[in-house]
């Protein structure tokens, strides 16, 4: 007798949609603390300027709403992972491409909801909230299905991305009234019915297309894409592997630069690909004069992509998003020290090249714009509209260096304190400051929007001295501890001292230069300046923390 | 034969008082342990008995929370490089980078390792039938396995850890491989200290063992020494009795009637007069196995 089987089909969905939740609710967080804290310094930095014209303010709009489709879906698409994981589950295809759709649409979505909304309540920028939201949802429903579709191979994947990429920026360029990626003619405010009932289809194709993958994933079929040889496959000798490792130091830094070199020099390379191709395809309509804005936009936005680049780098196993220090890594007979010093060593090198490629670019698109429309959109630019103009009369050509030496500061040190928060391996301790982080962000924000609009009035020198002390004391308290455990010794503290005074010297040199020698940013900027120098004690300390549990 | 384990030598691995609680679970209880130098050793438990948290202390991954550890003399969590430079060891999950090729994973572990012996790893390897260019996560479990074991191994370490070295590893292997070398290991004079919960592989390649359960040591002895003091002994009383009586270090009994069969502590001359002093002669007596002594301890 055969024995009836009742699949509980609510139970079912309730559970994948557990489980995806519980992959990705610290993800969907970090994301979301990233697209508000890139927004809201973008918007708080412009506020003092005066309201942003339309034509900027809706340029600024649909490029943040890309940069935040970047981190919620990659976030999203972290949390679905391959669907090879259900597929012993008693759930049909269709219900597997649906739970692999759906639920990271509707964070997509849910995410750019609230960013808009925040940044609509906090800096009144008007940007329409249902329109984009279903768009973005639809689109990671396409980078989601052709993923699937494309198979594993990563060339296959690339290439897919790259077409549904194309497709859906026209598309966003057609609903914002035409024209190209940077001059918009018009804000999409109102989703009409057909507009919908367009999304609508190419949500059902993704579906289609999904549901059809998995299926042919499930019979163990190689994906059509698969049998096209995407690269020849290189020989190799027997024997042909790497050579020996000097010292286990470099063999660590290989280790570390293997798994997470080259990811900040790519985001790099992802934006200057898309401004170059654009720019030799005429999209912009001040060509010389957008590339030099956009160069300056990348080099503000690093600090932000560093912080988040960090909360990635530093987890111990990166490819399988794991920050717990696991027993490879807890057991190489190294210090502690020289582990998180190899990982800190990868990431400055990181940092070094694709600060190299910013200046060049800056340097190849200041040249462009000089050559084409002489010095004052340079100098406008460069000052940041006139602003930094003080700076640049008395510091002369040593004023690039001043910006290319701010830069380089202000990504470093997000990068590597972001590190060394995760080096602990505490999820818990993460998400506290993530979340405190947050509201201190929103706080600060709000606070100097009221005080740009005169609505607070607080005397610069009590926050920037207290702000000042605070980075002081952290930074003073970390090496203590470390020198305390026996995890760096006086040469690092030595080295740390130095690397901080002559960042001191620096700015100060600068501040003396126009002539800017009160005492509490004087005090800000010192202790400012020991945050650089803080991941080499917090690093090491994270790690031990985490290694020997 | 010499004593594999004089008293005289200092302890390779010398745990003492060692308490250890995640949340409210208390994973070891005061646990007191120390491994001689030479032979192998092999801690036995059931799963979740607190075998890998008692070998992560041992590998400085863990704290102890009270109590001390110390390998080859030194703290493992003040002094990773002292102690970690001289142990290999095999985890559980195998847990290798998927990303790097047998080679490369053998180039990197040579740089830790000072005393990394090439062409015994090239011998291993062979052995072994790696390929250096294949890559770990396309390594099905058993060569997975191999290549953990090879790191381990080829460094050729005083101390060898391995936890729970079988898994993953197909019968044949586990035989050829894993006595192999864990036999060559001791025979040079290394140590070996491994985990497991399949008794029969302890029983036939450990000198000494402990039993752990429930985070608690609740034994150590060399394996003569248990054979040697767990017997089972049938007993026949002169008439026939509802309930047997009592004998001394019994840890289960079964049987009916006038005969009944105990799972005794004790050597055989020592129950045979406890016997006769309750009024029973003793009709069968048989040394247990490994694994029988493991589960009437831990189900007295």
């Amino acid at each position: 007798m055969k024995a009836k089987v009742t699949i509980r089909r609510g139970v079912v969905a309730k559970t994948l949609l557990w489980e995806f939740w519980r992959r990705g609710w610290l993800h969907f967080l970090i994301a979301q603390v990233a697209n508000l804290g890139v927004s809201s310094i973008v918007y708080a930095s412009l506020v003092r300027s005066g309201p942003l014209d339309v034509e900027t303010g809706r340029t600024l709009h649909v490029v943040l709403l890309w940069i935040g489709f970047a981190a919620s879906g990659g976030a999203a698409l972290a949390a679905h992972g391959e669907p090879v994981r259900f597929f012993h589950l008693p759930v049909s295809n269709a219900g597997l491409a649906a739970t692999m759709l759906f639920p990271g649409m509707v964070v997509v979505a849910a995410m750019y909801s609230i960013t808009a909304g925040l940044l609509n309540a906090l800096f009144g920028v008007a940007w329409p909230v249902a329109g984009p939201a279903l768009f973005l949802a639809a689109a990671l429903g396409a980078v989601q299905a052709s993923a699937t579709a494309a198979g594993t191979n990563r060339q296959a994947r690339l290439a897919a991305w790259c077409l549904v990429g194309f497709l859906f920026e026209r598309w966003l360029c057609a609903l914002y009234g035409g024209g190209d990626l940077l001059s918009l003619k018009a804000t999409w405010v109102t989703v009409t019915g057909r507009e919908l009932f367009l999304i609508g289809t190419v949500v059902g194709i993704e579906f289609l297309v999904m549901m059809r993958s998995i299926a042919r994933e499930r019979r163990g079929d190689v994906a059509l894409v698969l049998r096209i040889p995407w690269r020849p496959k290189r020989r190799r000798a027997k024997g042909d592997h790497l050579s020996r490792f000097r010292s286990s130091a470099t063999a660590q830094f290989w280790f570390e630069w293997k798994q997470k070199g080259l990811i900040l020099p790519a985001i790099f390379a992802v934006f200057a690909a898309f401004m170059i191709v654009g720019y030799v395809l005429n999209q912009f309509d001040n060509g010389e004069y957008e590339l030099l804005h956009a160069c300056l936009g990348f080099g503000i936005g690093l600090a932000p992509i560093a912080l988040v680049a960090g909360l990635v780098l530093g987890h111990v196993d990166l490819p399988r998003r794991n920050a717990d220090c696991d027993s490879f890594l807890a057991v190489r007979p190294a210090t502690t020290a020289a582990l998180s010093g190899a990982l800190l060593k990868t990431e400055f090198a990181s940092v070094l090249i694709t600060w190299g490629f910013w200046c060049a670019a800056m340097a190849g698109s200041t040249t462009l714009l000089y050559a084409d429309q002489g010095s004052e959109p340079v100098l406008d630019l460069w000052t940041h509209h006139g602003e930094a103009a003080p700076y640049l009369n008395v510091m002369g050509g040593w004023y690039a260096a001043l910006v290319a030496g701010t830069c380089l500061v202000t990504t470093w040190t997000p990068l590597a304190l972001a590190t060394s928060l995760v080096l602990t391996g505490r999820q818990r301790l993460l998400i506290a400051v993530v979340a405190s982080g947050l509201a201190v962000m929103l706080l600060c924000l709000m606070f100097s929007v009221w005080r740009a609009e005169g609505r607070l009035v607080v005397a610069d020198a009590i926050w920037q001295c207290v702000v000042g002390i605070a980075a002081g004391i952290m930074t003073v308290s970390a090496f203590v501890m470390a020198a305390r455990r026996g995890l760096i010794g006086w040469p690092t503290c030595g080295a740390a001292l130095a690397g901080w005074m002559t960042l001191c010297g620096l700015a100060g040199s600068a501040r003396l230069l126009v002539g800017s020698l009160e005492p509490a940013p004087l005090v800000l900027t010192a202790g400012l300046l020991a945050l650089p120098v803080a991941p080499l004690a917090a690093a090491p300390l994270a790690l031990a923390w985490n290694r020997h549990r | 034969m010499p004593d594999p384990f004089p008293s005289s030598a200092p302890p390779i691995i010398d745990i003492r008082r060692v308490t250890r609680k995640f949340d409210n679970n208390m994973a070891l209880d005061d646990v007191t342990l120390s491994v001689p130098r030479g032979g192998v050793f092999g801690l036995i438990g059931g799963n979740g008995a607190g075998k890998t948290t008692l070998i992560k202390h041992v590998l400085g991954m863990l704290k102890a929370q009270s109590g001390t550890v110390q390998v080859f003399g030194l703290d493992p969590v003040q002094n990773p490089v002292g102690t970690l430079g001289r142990i290999g060891y095999l985890s559980e999950d195998r847990d290798l980078p998927n990303w790097m090729r047998v080679g490369e994973l053998m180039r990197y572990t040579q740089a830790f390792f000072p005393s990394w012996d090439e062409a015994y790893a090239e011998e291993l390897r062979v052995a072994f039938d790696l390929d250096n260019n294949a890559k770990v996560k396309t390594l099905s479990r058993g060569q997975r396995a191999r290549t953990g074991l090879l790191v381990a191994l080829a460094h050729r370490p005083e101390l060898l850890i391995l936890d729970e070295p079988s898994s993953g590893l197909d019968p044949v292997v586990r035989r050829d491989i894993l006595g192999a070398i864990i036999r060559t290991i001791a025979e040079e004079g290394r140590t070996v200290f491994f985990s497991s919960h399949l008794l029969d592989e302890v029983e036939r390649v450990a000198d000494r063992v402990a039993i752990i359960h429930q985070g608690r040591i609740m034994l150590t002895a060399s394996m003569d020494e248990l054979k040697e003091t767990h017997r089972r002994v049938t007993l026949r009383f002169n008439q026939s009795l509802d309930r047997a009586p009592l004998l001394v270090g019994t840890l289960s009994c079964a049987g009916e009637g006038p005969e009944w069969t105990y799972v005794c502590r004790g050597e055989s001359e020592q129950l045979k007069r406890a016997a006769e002093a309750i009024g029973a002669t003793v009709v069968g007596d048989a040394s247990l196995t490994l694994d029988e002594i493991f589960v009437s301890r831990i189900q007295a």
